[in-house]
This record gives C-alpha cells, sequence and structure tokens, in this order.
C-alpha cells in the first residue's frame, strides 16, 4: 500500500513538474522566437539567452524529476 | 538510496584530480600553443586587412593623381587649341587684311593710271583736233582768219568742250 | 539486462537504474572487463588491493552490494578511494580527447598560419566560440577572461568528451554520476567565487554577499546570498546529471516496455523511440556541455560585476 503511493506520487508529481516545465519552456520559446524574428540581427545572442533561461527552468523540472525517481524507486 | 544517486566521496576525490591534472596538462600543452596560434594567425590576418587596405588607400591616391593629371592635360591641350586656333585666325586676318589693302592698292593704283592714260589720250586727241580742226578750217578757209586769232578761238572752244566734258 | 540480473525480482525498475551507476571494476555494458584496484582509507589507515578479490582473500573486507564493508563489524570503511568504473572512464576520455587536442597541437606547431583543415577546423571553431562567445562577453576583466580561459576550454571538453563516451554503446556516463558532476561544480564554484574574489577583493565580494541593499536588510539577504550561491554549484551540479541520466532511463524505460508488455510486438515502437531519444541525447551531450561552461562564465560574470 505505501509503496503504491509512493509511486503514485511519483507519477503525480512527474506529470506537475513536466507540466510546469513545459509551460516555462514553451513560453521562453516563443518570446525567443518573436524577439529572433522582430530583431534578426541579434538572433545569435536571443539564442544564447534562451538556451540559458532553457536550462534554468530544467534545472528546476530535473530536480523535481529526481525526487519523483527517488519516490519511485523505493523499496521499502 | 539507488546506486546512481549515491554521492561517493572516492569519485569526487578521482574526479577533481582527474580534472586538475587534465586542466594542467591540456593549459600547458594544448591551450597555450593553440590560443597562441590563433591570436598569431588572427594578428596576421588584421595587419594582412591592414595593408590591403592600405594599398588601397594608396591606390586611390594614386587613380585621384592620374585623373588630375590627365585632366590638367587635357586642359593644357584645349588651351593649346584655343591658343593656335586664335592664332590662326588671326594670322588668316592679317593675311586677307594685307589682301585687301594689296588690293586696294593695286586698283587704285590701276585707276590713276587709267585717269591718266585717259587723260593722256584727251590731252592727245584735243591737241590732234585741234590741229585737224585748224588745218581743216584753213584749208576750208584759205588763210582768211588770222592764225593766231583762229588759234584763239578754237582753243576756248576747246576748254569750253573739257568743262562740259 | 544481462543474465547475471535476470534472477533479480521485484523492483526491476530499481535494478535496472542500479546498472547506471558507479562500479568496483571495469564494465563495458554489463559485462566486467577488468578489476581495479581497491583503495580504502580507513581509521587513519591506507589499505590497498589490486582488486575485489584480492581484498576478500586479505579477509578484512568483503563485498556487500557493490560496497567493501569491514568484516568485523559490517560498517563502511571511513573512505572509499577505489578507482572505480567512471573514474577509469574519465581516464578513457581524457586519453582519447588528449590525443586528438594533441594532434591538432601538432598541426598548429608544424604551421600556424595555415588555414585549419578537417578536425583541426572543428576544435579550432569550438574553441573560438567559447573564447569569443562564451567566455569573453560574460567576463568583463580582459586579464581575468583570458586567464581563465584554458579552465572554460577543460571544462567543456572534458564534459563533451565524458558525455559522448557514454553514448558509445557499451560505454558508462561519467557525467550521469552526481559526484563527478559535483567535483567539477566544485570546480566551478571555486572559479566563480576566486574569480570574484580576484576581480572585486575580498571587501567587495563580502559586500556582494549583502545584496546590496541597505545595511539592515543584510540579516534577510545574507542568508539569500550564500544559499544561491551555493544553489548555483548544486543547480549545475545536478543539472549536468540529471540531463545525462534522464536520456538513460528513457531509454532503459522504452527498452522495459518490451518486457513489461511481454510481447516482442513492441519492440518496433521501443526501437523507433530509442533511436529518437539517442538522437535528442546526442544533442544534449553537447547543449548540456555548452551549458555547464555558459552558466559558469555568467554566474562568474555576475558574481565579479560592481555593484549597481
Amino acid at each position: 500500500m505505501e509503496l503504491g503511493l509512493a509511486w503514485l506520487a511519483a507519477g503525480i508529481g512527474v506529470g506537475i513538474s513536466v507540466l510546469g516545465a513545459g509551460t516555462g519552456i514553451g513560453r521562453l520559446g516563443a518570446a525567443a522566437l518573436e524577439a529572433a524574428s522582430r530583431q534578426p540581427e541579434i538572433a545569435g545572442e536571443t539564442r544564447t539567452l534562451m538556451l540559458i533561461a532553457a536550462a534554468l527552468i530544467e534545472g528546476i523540472a530535473l530536480i523535481a524529476c529526481i525526487v519523483c525517481i527517488l519516490l519511485a524507486v523505493k523499496t521499502a | 538510496m539507488p546506486n546512481f544517486l549515491e554521492v561517493s566521496p572516492g569519485l569526487i576525490f578521482w574526479t577533481l584530480v582527474n580534472f586538475s591534472i587534465f586542466l594542467v596538462l591540456l593549459a600547458r600543452f594544448v591551450w597555450k600553443p593553440l590560443l597562441a596560434a590563433l591570436q598569431q594567425r588572427e594578428q596576421q590576418i588584421a595587419e594582412a586587412l591592414r595593408s590591403a587596405e592600405q594599398a588601397r588607400h594608396d591606390a586611390e591616391q594614386l587613380l585621384q593623381q592620374a585623373q588630375q593629371q590627365l585632366q590638367e592635360a587635357q586642359q593644357e591641350m584645349q588651351r593649346l587649341i584655343r591658343e593656335g586656333k586664335q592664332q590662326a585666325d588671326a594670322f588668316l586676318r592679317e593675311a586677307a587684311e594685307k589682301a585687301e589693302q594689296l588690293k586696294r592698292q593695286k586698283l587704285e593704283e590701276a585707276e590713276r593710271e587709267l585717269h591718266r592714260q585717259i587723260e593722256r589720250a584727251y590731252t592727245q586727241l584735243y591737241t590732234e583736233i585741234a590741229d585737224l580742226v585748224l588745218e581743216g578750217t584753213a584749208r576750208l578757209i584759205q588763210q582768211t582768219l588770222d592764225p593766231a586769232a583762229h588759234r584763239r578761238l578754237v582753243e576756248s572752244f576747246l576748254a569750253e568742250v573739257a568743262r562740259h566734258n | 539486462m544481462s543474465a547475471a540480473h535476470a534472477e533479480h525480482t521485484g523492483n526491476v525498475f530499481a535494478h535496472l537504474l542500479a546498472e547506471l551507476g558507479d562500479h568496483h571494476g571495469f564494465y563495458v555494458g554489463p559485462y566486467k572487463v577488468a578489476s581495479l584496484p581497491i583503495i580504502l582509507w580507513d581509521e587513519g589507515r591506507l589499505h590497498i588491493y589490486p582488486s575485489a578479490t584480492a581484498m576478500e582473500a586479505a579477509g578484512l573486507y568483503r563485498m556487500v552490494e557493490g560496497h567493501p564493508v569491514r568484516v568485523a563489524d559490517g560498517h563502511r570503511p571511513t573512505l572509499d578511494l577505489s578507482i572505480t568504473n567512471l573514474v577509469v572512464y574519465q581516464w578513457l576520455g581524457m586519453l582519447l580527447l588528449g590525443l586528438v587536442l594533441w594532434r591538432t597541437v601538432q598541426r598548429y606547431r608544424r604551421a600556424p598560419l595555415q588555414a585549419p583543415r578537417g578536425l583541426q577546423n572543428a576544435i579550432e571553431a569550438v574553441v573560438v566560440f567559447l573564447r569569443d562567445q562564451v567566455v569573453s562577453p560574460n567576463i568583463s576583466s580582459r586579464r581575468l577572461a583570458n586567464g581563465l580561459l584554458p579552465y572554460f576550454l577543460t571544462l567543456f571538453f572534458f564534459i563533451l568528451v565524458l558525455n559522448l563516451l557514454g553514448l558509445v554503446p557499451g560505454g558508462h556516463t561519467a557525467t550521469g554520476s552526481l559526484a563527478v558532476t559535483g567535483a567539477l561544480a566544485l570546480t566551478a564554484f571555486v572559479v566563480i567565487n576566486g574569480g570574484a574574489i580576484a576581480t572585486l577583493g575580498f571587501k567587495k565580494w563580502l559586500g556582494h554577499l549583502l545584496g546590496g541593499g541597505p545595511l539592515w536588510l543584510s540579516p534577510i539577504l545574507l542568508p539569500i546570498e550564500i544559499i544561491g550561491m551555493f544553489a548555483k554549484a548544486f543547480a549545475l551540479c545536478v543539472r549536468l546529471f540529471a540531463n545525462m541520466t534522464a536520456g538513460h532511463i528513457a531509454l532503459l524505460s522504452l527498452v522495459g516496455l518490451i518486457f513489461f508488455f511481454g510481447t516482442v510486438l513492441i519492440a518496433p515502437v521501443s526501437v523507433a523511440f530509442s533511436v529518437f531519444v539517442y538522437a535528442l541525447e546526442t544533442l544534449v551531450a553537447f547543449l548540456q556541455a555548452y551549458i555547464f561552461t555558459i552558466l559558469t562564465a555568467v554566474f562568474l560574470g555576475l558574481a565579479s560585476e560592481e555593484q549597481h
């Protein structure tokens, strides 16, 4: 029972964190695309900034995922 | 805790050792010569660019100079042509004037000569006419008249004719 | 996945994940190729054994669940400094990268002014990119940027080669271990704060820690700044680890579908998705090396800029 709850929590947790990260990266990508199409001459700079921001978002999501993995591999 | 989430101090230690050694080795034997070579090449390219720019600048200056010279030469040529034309014109005008003058002179001379000739012819003619008239009249009236009075008469008549002429 | 693990029961996923960890011994894929020396620092004494079997034969320690423990009381030794699988993979990566870079440098030595060719061109493009796009724009001090450039270059290539070694079939990902990424993040932490102190001076660096707000706010800001300082390094560590592990877990899960459903019919789907994830992982291998490097540079730039 406890194990099942842990797995359930892992699944739900991963879902929620992916939702957040996906939204974040989606918005980021949209904004970066818009910026790049408005000012193509600074597209390279925009890309770098986008990657950094994406990495920061991703970092949070990955920490959440690790928590979920810890739940998922709970054995006792 | 699953195996792969474990943080083993030994691995941290070895990673630090590996990375430090790698950093020192690469910095000494790879990055230093590589970055130096890159910088050297960049400097050379910059140098080449600069000298190319300089050469272009020089060539432009030369071209400008040549163009200026060409323009000057053209102007000089045109000036010469203009001057030559002017000279030629002046010369021609002078020659024409001279010719005209000469022509006029000759004409005048010819006219004067002609007049002289005519006058002489007239004089001769008058003398001869006078003589002829005298002779004819003498013959006609057979010396009825005193030749001196006669001559005076004819001459006055001739003078009248000359005036009318 | 191998026959050796076939008898595992219970949480199969957990056992598969265990494959991702470090091992005593050199493994290619699931197969042990060679045993490696075990070095233990225990209660002030150094014990060195050429292999795990030699250690067990000596009688002081024995292997339990992949870790040496004391025979006497069943505790782990104070410090396990053994040469493990991932250490060997780091050596492999260093050797490979060292050879490639050495060959490249030879070409520079021979003809420094010639246009680069082949691999030299690729490496030079990366080096120039890191120099002009990653390090220079973020670190305002020219002297510091030039001084730290070798660190950033080494960091990038080290992470990249370890990431790529993990993608070679049979290879293990050294950067897929929290200890390795933690050590790299530790160097980044030292570089970030050392660079900041070198640029600002110790006093200003301390002033930075007060958050730059009014003095009465510093009791609140000081802990936040200090936590932030460590959080940056921690995030670097976890990001690299998680990115490299996540791809492997995705691959394991996709292949695991075949066993989960117990039919080979699911294999085409699994294989197709695996290929996709594999390609993605190749991208991620480059991307994460880049991200780790540029984030270190960005954090250093943030930490060493003047107060405004």
